[in-house]
């Protein structure tokens, strides 16, 4: 029976590796406490308040349990551990030593844990100490981020040497690794878009949260920022990072399987595979494939850049280009990529011309799906029966939402006439005519998913004359005072404490922001404001309409303890205000603004 | 000792060992010789236990040698191209070394330091010559106590100097602790000085595999005057090469010399002259069987 883990090699790594930990423990150090005392300077808080305490929160979550830290961090690790790998001399030298794969495999790991967790470790005892001497009570958020920071890194670091052990080079370590974080929702990204340029004025989603898992980078940040989708979910950063500990637990234990996949990975390995791009037989036609396909697609959105929006719309003419620029882009990567795996530019062997003629005929396959939508998805309005809540989204920045069945059915309506007229509507964006509006119309159904439409509807005089219009249908649908209160201040508005009302005031040339400070009269420019709503006076075409003359934007500064109650998470409302809104036009000239 | 047993292994289309076997008898110097691309250094890999063969076994002591550490740390290794972290001091090896072979002799290192004086420990290896860096190897790799050594090309690049004092280094291990010795070389000059058994290699196999006594005797070189027509040469003589100019006619031919011997002078010539083979000749003439003969110059059309 071998040793497990060797100290001898161990220590050597060590001894080879020693200025990674020593430059992330000094990187770590010198931001931790130098921008700590900068923050709480500037802010104004004094030490061991509340606020005080949640600057410290987010800092010790940026600095120690930053999953974007983390994720870089622990490739450049997985790879430097790894590193004899990737060079034929150092793997032979080192798998001819008295030592079996399995005790090499747990002494690099043991060696890239050290190298993370080290630094950390010494961070977190330094930044207690500093604030500690600054008066301030914050060693659990500090040690409750530190222990979140490591199990982030067994996550990224087991992914990571899985990686990093599929590869025979370095840089293509890396290209996975970071390939293997994002390629699921990168690729999503693209097939949306291909959707919506295919398919005109339509953007489909089921569910964000299952992309969002699979991007560890951005999902574990989200909780342990306490949001998701914008939206508050705990009341103060402690809160948050309790809240994520279970989801950042669950990333732990993939990441100990991602070691399990590495360590077989590394059993079954090659080691004449040094030099090669990738060093397991069964990955090829699978780096081959995902990166053509993935390089062809986001060369096409690259080239989509520089055409205008009106040209690629609609017209079987542009379907044939796209259609065309994928297949050859993708050609072309998949080319390359052969090129790179078996390094050599003798690429062109038969089996592989076969594969692409196969590949050309799957991707018109699909395209000319999407572009026929033979199943009518693209138009599919569902039954106000199987919907449970309809949102809208148009003109200001959150969602007015209906859920009684009267109002449902008042949005599908004009949701089906707003597909009955795409036609018409894409004649005119190809025509340049302006006067036109994105609205976004998600349903949630009975069933728990989500479906999401977008269109451009068009708001010019002629459509308001026009009675029957999709502009006059969704005023009409709109137009409920409760709900615009709702999507401004969120479902408690009655119940804010505004803590300052910021007018603008033209001084000269310039405009400048004005504060009312004084709680009672801010208080009350805030009812009058929720009175010129009831009563019709400030409509939700008016919002974003500053532009025009008569409109003046006004924002709210509203007190953030009582908005995280219900969820809500903006503190600082602007909302737009026309000559109609008397109320609140009468209570800001009793103030002096007129 | 160390026993291949019918390797075969595949680097993607390109089959590098074919059926390879090979034996290393306890305490004996082996001489594995071979052209370039033979497959010499791939098979020494698979007995270092750092490659695993598609097929076959290695076996050392009767152990199957793959992923097997007791069985390492018998064995040391030194490949053309030495170490592991050429940034490391010999100390900082020494160190690694110790903690991986359970009989590396500190006390031994201690003592080396005066036979290797051009050698300073506290020196990263990166800053040692080539010649210092293969010294430097030997010095290591002995103190390890191995009871198998496993050299690749261990004296390529060298000065003569430099070459003699690694040539002293192995032998005198052997003599002192009965190491078994495998050496790739092409140098076979030098070979023949150390060997007593002889492999040879070629397109992945081992074609051949003699002690060098065997082989040299096996192979004899005849030079032989006639006055007249040259007779013909007996069918049943296994003649390997034969070059005839004028009335002189040279002849290689495998089997037992004295016999030959007699039958040649059967053919009554003005004078017989019989001939043993360096092991340089040997190796060429049965490279020649499988298509590797030194090709004359004048006989290759080189007029455009």
């Amino acid at each position: 029976m071998s040793k497990i883990f060797h100290p001898s090699i161990y220590k050597s790594n060590l001894k080879r590796m020693w200025i990674l930990p020593v430059l992330y423990g000094i990187g770590l150090v010198v931001f931790s406490p130098y921008l700590l005392s900068r923050s709480i300077k500037i802010s104004g808080y004094s030490t061991g308040s509340k606020g005080a305490n949640e600057i410290f929160a987010g800092y010790f979550q940026e600095i120690l349990a930053s999953p974007w830290l983390s994720f870089i961090v622990c490739i450049i690790c997985a790879i430097s551990v790894f590193s004899y790998l990737y060079r034929t001399r150092d793997s032979y030298m080192i798998h001819a030593f008295p030592v079996d794969r399995r005790s090499l495999f747990l002494t690099a790991v043991g060696t890239g844990f050290t190298m993370l967790t080290v630094p950390k470790l010494f961070v977190t005892i330094v930044t207690n100490i500093y604030t500690i001497s600054v008066g301030a009570k914050v060693s659990g958020y500090l040690w409750g981020y530190f222990f979140e920071g490591v199990l982030i890194d067994v996550f990224f670091f087991g992914l990571a040497s899985a990686v990093a052990l599929c590869c025979g080079r370095t840089l293509s370590a890396l290209i996975t690794y970071v390939a293997a974080n994002f390629l699921y929702v990168l690729l999503k990204e693209a097939i949306y878009w291909l959707i919506v340029k295919l398919r005109y004025g339509v953007v489909i989603a089921d569910n964000d949260s299952f992309a969002d898992v699979l991007t560890p980078t951005v999902y574990m940040d989200m909780k342990l920022n306490g949001t998701t989708d914008g939206y508050a979910i705990s009341s103060d950063l402690f809160s948050s990072m309790k809240d994520a500990l279970p989801v950042i637990l669950v990333y732990a234990l993939v990441g100990i399987l991602f070691f399990g996949v590495a360590y077989v990975i590394y059993k079954y390995r090659h080691l004449e595979t040094a030099g090669s791009f990738l060093s397991m037989e069964w990955t090829k036609p699978i780096v081959r494939w995902v990166g053509a396909i993935g390089t062809g697609v986001y060369l096409v959105i690259f080239v989509s850049v520089f055409e205008s929006y009106d040209s690629v719309v609609g017209t079987m003419g542009s379907f044939a280009k796209w259609l065309l620029l994928i297949l050859l882009f993708t050609a072309i990567a998949f080319i390359v990529f052969q090129m790179l795996i078996d390094h050599t530019l003798k690429v062109f062997s038969p089996r592989r011309m076969r594969e692409l003629g196969l590949f050309a005929v799957c991707v018109c396959a699909v395209m000319v799906w999407l572009y026929a939508d033979p199943l009518k998805n693209a138009d599919h309005v569902p039954d106000p029966a199987d919907i449970k809540n309809a949102a809208v989204a148009v003109r200001i920045d959150s969602e007015l939402n209906f859920s009684e069945k009267a109002d449902i059915e008042k949005i599908t309506d004009f949701h089906k006439q707003l597909n009955r007229e795409k036609k018409d509507s894409i004649n005119k964006l190809m025509a340049g005519k302006e006067d036109h509006e994105n609205v976004q119309i998600t349903y949630t159904l009975s069933n728990g998913k989500l479906l999401i439409r977008s269109y451009e509807v068009w708001t010019g005089e002629e459509e308001k004359k026009r009675a029957g219009s999709v502009y006059n249908k969704m005023d009409a649908a709109l137009s409920k005072p409760e709900q615009l209160k709702i999507a401004m201040f969120g479902k408690n508005y009655s119940k804010r404490k505004v803590r300052e009302v910021d007018v603008p005031i033209l001084t000269g040339n310039e405009t400048v922001l004005e504060g009312i400070t004084e709680k009672k009269k801010a208080a009350a420019v805030y009812e009058a404001v929720l009175r010129d709503i009831d009563e019709g006076n400030i409509k939700l075409w008016d919002q974003n309409n500053s532009e025009a003359e008569s409109f003046i934007d006004i924002s709210f500064d509203l007190d953030e303890n009582d908005i995280k109650e219900d969820g809500w998470i903006k503190d600082y409302v602007s909302i737009t205000i026309g000559e109609d809104a008397v109320n609140t036009k009468a209570r800001l000239k009793e103030y002096g603004y007129n | 000792m160390i026993k291949a047993e019918h390797l075969t292994k595949y680097f993607g289309e390109f089959k590098a060992l074919s059926d390879a076997s090979l034996h290393v008898k306890e305490g004996s110097i082996y001489g594995l010789v071979g052209p370039n691309g033979a497959g010499k250094s791939t098979i020494i890999r698979h007995i270092t236990g750092a490659m695993r063969a598609d097929s076959g076994n290695v076996f050392v002591s009767g152990e199957n040698v793959y992923e097997n550490a007791r069985v390492k740390s018998m064995m040391a290794y030194i490949p053309d191209d030495i170490f592991y972290n050429n940034s490391d001091t010999l100390i900082d090896l020494k160190n690694l070394y110790k903690g991986l072979y359970k009989d590396f002799d500190e006390e031994l290192f201690k003592k080396m330091e005066e036979c290797f004086p051009a050698i300073d420990v506290k020196k990263t290896v990166r800053s040692y010559s080539k010649g210092m860096q293969k010294q430097a190897a030997f010095y290591l790799s002995i103190c390890t106590r191995p009871k198998i050594m496993i050299l690749d090309e261990p004296v390529d690049g060298l000065d003569p100097v430099m070459r003699r004092q690694i040539w002293s280094i192995i032998l005198s291990d052997v003599a002192e602790n009965g190491t078994s010795v495998l050496i790739s070389s092409h140098n076979l000059r030098e070979l023949e000085d150390v060997c007593d058994h002889v492999g040879i290699m070629d397109h992945g196999k081992v074609i051949l595999e003699r002690s060098l006594e065997e082989l040299q005797g096996n192979v004899t070189k005849f030079q032989m005057a006639f006055s007249g027509e040259k007779p013909e040469i007996p069918g049943e003589l296994d003649v390997m090469h034969s070059e005839i100019s004028k009335s002189l006619v040279t002849l290689i031919i495998r089997g037992n010399a004295e016999i030959i011997n007699e039958k040649l002078l059967k053919l009554d010539p003005l004078f017989l002259d019989m001939i043993p083979l360096t092991l340089e000749e040997v190796f060429i003439y049965e490279m020649g069987g499988e298509g590797y003969d030194v090709k004359n110059i004048s006989s290759v059309d080189i007029q455009k």
